[in-house]
């Protein structure tokens, strides 16, 4: 077992952030949010070029052949700093179409010159479809298996509402014929949950190290307001909930990449506690900075909409019910 | 990074599992008095005559000197297979031996780090008092050197198994005229010396796990004091850097078995249909436990390379005895009050849950280790 960051993670993370920090800070991120596209194209231009697309996929399929484990690194990143754009599901639809076939598909959604939605296609009734206004795929997840559609074949459209307007819901039906397809048992709906839960979990840190910042610096009564019980006890509960999200997530990743017996147990694991702590840090977040964590120019109320659109994604926590319910954990 | 054991450690594991079948106790730990310490150190003796004792202690004082993954790994086997945590010995085998270790002179070794191992002693902890609880460092009870002897006078609280116990870790003021850290010191004191009364405090559950402890002109011998005279603060505080966060490991196990547990018992008994709250909680709490021990392992492994461990520690104490509090009224209402859960013995809810309301106190309480997170993880200001 070694559960330490080699240096080639730390510099996965390093790499990642200098690119973030210099292609979509927040304030580039409110830029998208206001309409402007031209910070987003140019992040997944970077994003292409440095192989964010198939960091988890084998090279042998045109990927960089890194593990689960340090794919959620990168998305730990994403979630830290509420990147927009459909990272996820062009992974994931990458993934899908070079393991089920469609090698041209593949080949786009690699080398960024198209994106990809992800759909939840339930039993019956129309399709969800997040984050899909700009995509030529869909990954649509279904009970029976993953599939990849051309977002052309999906009809009738209607936009739904959601809370965060930088991850968008639509209705459809999809009715096309898939271009690429994994039954249900393939890992590939696990790592999609690992990955779900590397970004709830980005921002759960994000939120305890905002109000913490904040905490040092805001000073009230004469002294730091870090230095009071009442914050400093938020503050050390919002650490305690992001610890165990990021240790967690360590183990699900390692676990279905291991092939692990209880690897469906680590991932609902995860998963679970990775929305608890971000739902709980950016509540606490906004109640720290006070009256300026209820306005729009406060970054905060950005990770509380991202946290309620992202644990909306594979059935949410109730769809990891039945994993943390049957699945004894094997050592 | 990977999960999966390396073939040295898993080959560990199987020795540990070959031997604990043998050996481990099967028959109910009593769970007071004179039959439990004897039950304890007949347990602590199996394991020397084993070679199992002392798995974190350095092999020049004939413990095994373990890595810290496999002293996890043995901690998870003992609390898989139903044997004692190790309660009443904590204070001698990962206490007082170390500290003795760190710092005692070659005559308080050779003394009393074999009777520890050996299962031969229990030892106590005297620290905290009626007015130092929390602020420890403020403590009152004094030592005036007279001669050879060191001569005690005042009141210990909080002191588990102190009616049991052959020796206790005492921490008393030595010097009253420098700020609080400075004037203490750190001496063995002989539970059997005259002029100390011991008072076991029956607790909420209607046992007794604690005692007050009072000294009455105690005269302790000089060659007991540990490290120099006023030099207790440190010696005491030097123990940290053997806990390497595998303290609550034992009860870890017991956690994720029971939530286990519920989680069949709920299914088995159709409670799941009537009362799907329970569901979700007892899922969450699966997933708490599981995320714990992704946490605890981190820890101990990021620390065993370190001099001192890290404050994170107390990341984990909050967590799991939190969690421990909150699983055991579930665990109440699940399964009713007075009632046992097929296949877990010798647990009855009542007392579990009622004790548990002592473990986010003992040892620092979640406040204070709040305070630790925030001022020394996160670097808040004081």
């Amino acid at each position: 077992m070694d559960l330490l960051l080699s240096d080639d993670q730390r510099s996965i993370v390093a790499s990642v952030n200098e690119v973030l920090d210099d292609l979509m800070p927040l304030t580039n991120v409110r830029a998208v949010l206001d309409g402007d596209s031209a910070p987003l194209d140019a992040l997944w231009r970077s994003a292409a070029e440095l192989g964010w697309f198939g960091l988890g996929l084998p090279e042998e399929h045109g990927g960089s052949g890194f593990d689960l484990v340090d794919e959620a690194l990168l998305f730990v990143e994403l979630g830290r700093r509420v990147t927009p754009g459909p990272f996820l599901a062009t992974a994931l639809a990458a993934r899908l179409a070079a393991l089920g076939g469609a090698p041209e598909a593949a080949a786009v959604l690699l080398s960024g010159q198209a994106r990809a939605g992800m759909a939840a296609r339930p039993d019956a009734g129309p399709a969800v479809l997040y984050d899909a206004a700009g995509a030529t795929y869909l990954v649509v997840f279904g009970s029976q298996g993953v599939d990849l559609l051309p977002a052309a074949t999906a009809d009738g459209r209607a936009e739904q509402g959601g809370l965060d307007p930088l991850l968008r819901r639509e209705t459809a039906n999809l009715s096309g014929e898939p271009l690429a397809s994994l039954p249900a048992t393939d890992p590939i709906t696990a790592r999609g949950v690992v990955l779900v839960s590397a970004m709830l979990s980005g921002i759960a840190g994000a939120s305890r190290d905002m109000s913490v910042g904040y905490a040092k610096t805001r000073e009230q009564f004469g002294s730091p307001i870090g230095a009071f019980q009442a914050v400093k006890h938020r503050c050390a509960d919002m650490a305690v909930g992001a610890a165990l999200a990021d240790a967690q997530l360590t183990f699900a990743a390692l676990s279905v990449s291991e092939s692990a017996d209880d690897a469906a147990f680590q991932v609902a694991a995860a998963r679970v506690v990775a929305e608890r702590a971000a739902l709980s840090n950016v509540r606490e977040a906004i109640q720290i900075y006070g009256g300026i964590g209820v306005t729009w120019e406060c970054d905060a109320h950005l990770y509380l909409k991202r946290v309620h659109a992202l644990r909306e994604l594979f059935g949410g926590a109730a769809g990891q019910r039945p994993a943390l319910l049957s699945v004894a954990p094997s050592d | 990074m990977h999960l999966a054991l390396s073939p040295e450690d898993l080959a560990f594991r199987e020795a540990a599992r070959d031997w604990l079948r043998e050996s481990y106790p099967r028959e109910p730990r009593p769970n007071d008095g004179a039959a439990m310490r004897e039950f304890d150190l007949e347990w602590q003796r199996r394991q020397w005559a084993g070679g199992w004792a002392g798995v974190s202690w350095p092999k020049e004082y004939d413990g095994l000197g373990l890595p810290v993954l496999q002293q996890l790994i043995w901690l998870e086997e003992c609390a898989r297979i139903g044997a004692p945590d190790i309660d009443s010995r904590f204070v001698a085998v990962n206490h007082a031996g170390p500290t003795l270790i760190a710092n005692g002179t070659q005559e308080q070794k050779a003394f009393h780090l074999p009777k520890i191992l050996r299962g031969e002693v229990l030892w106590c902890q005297g620290f905290s008092e009626p007015q130092a609880g929390s602020d420890l460092a403020s403590l009152r009870t004094i030592g005036v050197v007279d001669g050879d002897d060191l001569v005690v006078t005042g009141q210990k609280l909080w002191t588990s198994f102190a009616d049991l116990a052959d020796y206790q870790e005492l921490l008393v003021r030595t010097d009253s005229s420098v700020p609080k850290h400075k004037g203490l010191s750190w001496v063995i004191c002989d539970m059997r010396l005259p002029g100390i009364t011991i008072r076991p405090i029956k607790t909420l559950d209607g046992l007794s796990h604690f005692c007050e402890v009072f000294y009455d002109d105690v005269r302790i011998p000089m060659t007991n004091v540990v490290g120099a005279i006023n030099d207790g603060w440190r010696v005491a505080m030097s123990t940290l850097s053997f806990e390497r966060g595998t303290a609550f490991t034992h009860g870890q196990v017991q956690l994720a078995s029971i939530a286990e547990r519920l989680a069949g018992y709920l299914q088995q008994t159709g409670a799941a249909v009537q009362r799907p709250e329970l569901v979700e909680q007892i899922a969450t709490a699966r997933a708490e436990v599981a995320a714990l021990r992704a946490l605890t392992y981190t820890n101990a492994l990021r620390n065993a390379d370190q001099a001192v461990p890290g404050p994170e520690g107390s990341l984990v104490k909050l967590s799991y005895t939190e969690l421990r509090q909150r699983l055991m009224r579930l665990a109440l209402e699940i399964v009713g009050p007075g009632s046992e859960l097929p296949g877990i013995t010798h647990a009855t809810w009542d007392e579990d849950y009622l004790f548990s309301y002592t473990e986010t106190i003992a040892g620092g309480t979640s406040d204070i280790q709040r305070n630790i997170i925030g001022e020394r993880v996160l670097g808040l200001p004081r």
